[in-house]
């Protein structure tokens, strides 16, 4: 009895079932029990030499009966990932089309507000025939320019649309290839088009994720290598990196302009980074200690934050402002006149002032950040850097991190994207589908989990449930099941009949088992019912 | 389920209303231009006999006629109007697209964990390593900040390739000498033997098919000795061969069956004897064949790993969704075991798995399955519980 624990070797419970014939080799103390079963055993398993000869063809036939089943799951499921994919490009075209939208109101309106004062002016400055028709023609020309660049802009527009499509047909070609084949070689062809087509997905998949961790250049030889040209947004993932990289090296700007661009946006998906952005480049001045430029920069930069956009309710009363901040050191007493300033500024320039939010709820949660920001201000040189600094989150350069990393988010929720990458997302659905409790000390070198950084990757990944079971032969590498069962030999092993068949074949009726050397006669194995 | 197939129509619309607001303002522009353009001939327009002051009085009539025609005209209106009704439509088709199930089912996972950055980004190198794309690869790493030569394999695919291509280049020179060293010592005794042999048939071959009959002798005499004992019979083959497979008989062979003059009878014995010898190598299957066996020698594996999840990833994930749909969103990544089974198909099945029928459990080494009198198999936890009370036997 082999005690190797291996799935394929069976530690026979009783002793090997006595061969009618053949001299028993059973001690007394269990002859009993072995008549009993004997006795009990009347439906008898067929003699091996009675089994007839697995073909090679039926095997094969059900193999593919299975993989074809597998491809087509394959493909319907396939398109499902794809929200990303059809989606960015839409909402590229929402921003262009209202850039577009203002930018053509905007001309037209010009022109014909020159046309209709065009009276006026006349009257004014008693312009006479010529003047008036030069008047005229410049206005003409302007509006032909228009005219003209109009094609231009629609291309705009439509290679974007264009682009879209091009992305749905490549997404519904893999649908397209559930549908059954029909002609000799068409199945071939058909299997190798789907794993064409996820070859292609994967191509796709590492692009993006190379781009989203900023190897810009990785990813557009990808794109080049695998012709994946309209079907990746390595442009938007540039942009963010650039904006990233500006925001690794302590500078707002590119992100403040960013978010100027795309305020309708940010109001939708409720995300407060412009804000954020202006608190740390608050603090940055107050580290550098210059303090009335940071005042300054408060009442024009943070305020708009705080107050609401009707004038007659004030988020914030100017007396909360300066009531609510508790200064005790002398220099915050100069400090709070100041703050109290500011207040007292906003509120006069209330209506005057932009605010750029609407939420009441949002414009108190600003409130709570814009004070703890004011009140730093208060904070002694010397106490910046030292733990008791009671500021000291508001100083630290974590900061930094935090808002980068939230600026991603943003970026990623404004234009549609997936806060993760497509790729992270699909491995954690895959590992835990091949991950066994075998993997690694069963090596497999085919097998994906038993690999070492596939196991680290999915090592907090839940295990596989195999309800069924199924083994593999370690002589024909085949799946075992009812056209091909397991079959035992006397020294416990296991091994699927049709390779034993070849072997007896090849060998005069006798089976030789690689493990232990041993050689058995074909007529002594018996089969094994597996579930 | 995202439908991409609406997509498609959705994206058609939205083109078709783009192309109507187009033709739409640039009608109203027309329009407008027109009348401006009118408005300028008609004051250029000097009529015989009219005093400058008359001119004068005309023109500014005509000013104020155009000012008060445009500012009744709806010009801006059109242009606003169409342009917004172009931004509802995208919008519309936003909300339309945000509503399809595909965009409830990916995003909820979080499973980006600082720790797994630079084994993704090496796995996914080691994967282009399996394409042969070297250069992206290393472009890559550079770019992440990692050390290429942490990889590991990555020399052994780089080697691989080089022999690789040569061999679709129709050059088996690197393949013949790495079959013969000592690199493919990790190949078993019997199978390093049959592909030094199917490589040097092939470049047999080669040279019959080049029609160097000679050169194929010399070499046959040469490489052919070692393989005398076991690959007997296929050797007196392509020795007898020699005297068939040329050029000519190749041509003459490969013609197609429609052609005027039909292959001779002598080519046609030939052809039922040596078919397999007369068709041109594929070297891209050669190529195949010599990497299948390169990978098992380094104990590689035959496919790429990341695809092979990937693949597994698309068709467990409905599964998943749907046993996750019980309980709390994402939960079940925490969980020790998947809750349904994931049906991958037999090309995904690595490691034998044995299901008692009894207990449903998986066996290990501690919970052997165990082969009964009848033949059934039961893990041994589940017959020693069978056998707790005092039966000798048991159904």
């Amino acid at each position: 009895m082999d005690r190797s624990g291996r799935v394929t070797t069976l530690r026979v419970a009783r002793r090997p079932f006595p061969i009618p014939g053949m001299p028993s080799s059973s001690s007394s103390s269990s002859s009993s029990s072995d008549a009993a079963g004997a006795a009990k055993e009347e439906r008898k398993a067929p003699s091996p030499e009675e089994l007839p000869l697995v073909s090679e063809d039926k095997i094969e036939l059900a193999l593919q009966q299975q993989r074809k089943q597998q491809m087509k799951v394959l493909c319907e499921n396939a398109p499902v990932w794809e929200y990303q994919t059809v989606r960015v490009p839409l909402e590229q075209l929402a921003k262009v089309s209202r850039q577009i939208q203002r930018q053509l109101e905007r001309e037209v309106q010009q022109q014909l507000l020159l046309l209709q004062n065009l009276p006026k002016r006349q009257t004014k400055e008693k312009l006479d025939a010529n003047q008036l028709a030069s008047a005229l023609e410049a206005i003409l020309t302007r509006l032909q320019s228009i005219r003209s660049k109009l094609e231009d802009i629609k291309q705009v527009e439509k290679k974007l649309i264009t682009k879209s499509i091009q992305r749905c047909k490549h997404l519904s070609s893999i649908s397209a290839l559930a549908l059954p084949a029909e002609g000799k070689g068409a199945l071939e062809k058909q299997h190798k088009e789907i794993w064409n087509w996820h070859r292609t997905r994967l191509d796709r998949m590492i692009a993006e994720y190379m781009a989203r961790k900023g190897c810009i250049k990785a990813a557009r030889l990808i794109v080049t290598d695998s012709n994946l040209q309209d079907l990746v947004d390595v442009d938007v993932y540039q942009t963010l990196q650039q904006i990233s990289e500006s925001l690794t090296k302590q500078n707002c700007q590119p992100a403040l302009k960013w978010c100027a661009e795309n305020r309708l946006r940010l109001k939708k998906i409720n995300n407060n980074i412009e804000f954020n952005l202006r608190v740390q480049e608050f603090m940055e001045l107050v580290k550098k200690q210059e303090r009335k430029q940071a005042i300054e920069y408060a009442q024009k930069n943070l305020t708009p934050f705080v107050l609401l956009s009707s004038s007659s309710s004030l988020g914030v009363s100017s007396s909360s402002l300066s009531s609510s901040m508790s200064l005790s050191s002398s220099m915050s007493r100069s400090l709070g006149s100041s703050v109290g300033n500011l207040a007292k500024s906003s509120s006069d320039s209330a209506g005057a002032s932009t605010s750029l939010i609407d939420d009441p709820e949002e414009a108190k949660r600003n409130m709570k950040l814009l004070q703890r920001a004011l009140a730093s201000l208060s904070v002694p040189v010397s106490l910046i850097a030292s733990p008791q600094n009671p500021y000291r989150d508001m100083f630290c350069e974590e900061r930094w991190t935090t808002l980068r990393q939230q600026f991603e988010k943003c970026f990623f929720d404004a234009n549609c994207f997936n806060p993760n990458p497509l790729l992270t997302s699909n491995l954690a659905f895959g590992i835990p589908a091949l991950k066994t409790k075998k993997c690694g000390k069963e090596y497999n070198r085919n097998c994906p989990t038993c690999q070492k950084n596939f196991k680290r990757l999915g090592s907090r990944l839940p295990y596989a449930l195999k309800a069924s079971t199924k083994i593999v032969c370690r002589l024909s590498g085949r799946l075992m099941n009812e056209d091909n069962p397991p079959m035992v030999l006397p020294n416990g092993q296991v091994y699927s009949l049709q390779a034993l068949q070849q072997m007896a074949l090849e060998n005069g009726g006798e089976i030789i088992c690689p493990i232990s050397q041993k050689q058995f006669p074909f007529s002594q194995v018996t089969k094994a019912f597996i579930v | 389920m995202c439908e991409p197939v609406n997509a498609e129509l959705l994206f058609q619309n939205l083109g078709e209303t783009l192309d109507a607001s187009y033709v739409q303002v640039s009608r109203t522009l027309d329009d407008l231009i027109q009348q401006v353009q009118r408005t300028v001939e008609g004051i250029r327009a000097v009529q015989d006999e009219e005093s400058l002051v008359q001119t004068n009085q005309r023109a500014v009539k005509a000013v104020k006629d155009l000012a008060q025609k445009t500012s009744k005209g709806n010009h801006l209106q059109n242009v606003s109007q169409t342009r917004k009704e172009l931004q509802q439509a995208i919008t519309k088709a936003s909300k339309e697209l945000d509503k399809s199930d595909a965009a409830k089912i990916v995003p909820k996972l979080d499973v980006e964990s600082t720790t797994a950055s630079p084994l993704l980004e090496k796995v996914i190198a080691e994967h282009l390593y399996t394409q042969g794309r070297f250069e992206i690869a290393d472009q890559f790493l550079q770019e992440s900040n990692i050390d290429p030569d942490s990889v590991e394999d990555r020399e052994a695919m780089r080697d691989m390739f080089k022999i690789v291509s040569d061999i679709k280049l129709m050059n088996l020179d690197l393949a013949l000498s790495w079959v013969s060293g000592d690199n493919s010592n990790g190949l078993s005794a019997s199978k390093k033997r049959s592909l030094h042999f199917m490589l040097t048939k092939i470049q047999f071959l080669k040279m019959l098919h080049e029609g160097l009959k000679k050169e194929a002798i010399d070499f046959s005499r040469r490489s052919f000795t070692p393989f005398m004992s076991s690959h007997l019979p296929e050797i007196q083959r392509l020795m007898a061969s020699v005297l068939f497979v040329n050029p000519e008989t190749i041509a003459a062979a490969s013609s197609s069956p429609s052609s005027l003059s039909p292959p001779s009878a002598m080519i046609q014995r030939i052809q039922s004897q040596y078919k397999d010898l007369l068709e041109p190598i594929d070297w891209n299957d050669v190529a195949m064949n010599f990497a299948r066996d390169y990978c098992q020698a380094f104990g590689l594996s035959e496919n790429s790993p990341l695809f092979l999840c990937v693949t597994a990833g698309i068709t467990a994930m409905p599964v998943i969704q749907k046993m996750s749909s019980l309980s709390k969103e994402g939960a079940w990544i925490g969980e020790k075991k998947l809750l349904a089974e994931v049906d991958l198909g037999p090309d995904y099945q690595f490691h034998s798995i044995f299901t008692c029928p009894v207990s449903k459990d998986n066996a290990s080494d501690k919970n052997p399955p165990v082969l009964l009198k009848c033949g059934h198999v039961i893990c041994q936890q589940s017959m020693l519980k069978l056998t707790k009370p005092p039966f000798r036997r048991f159904k």
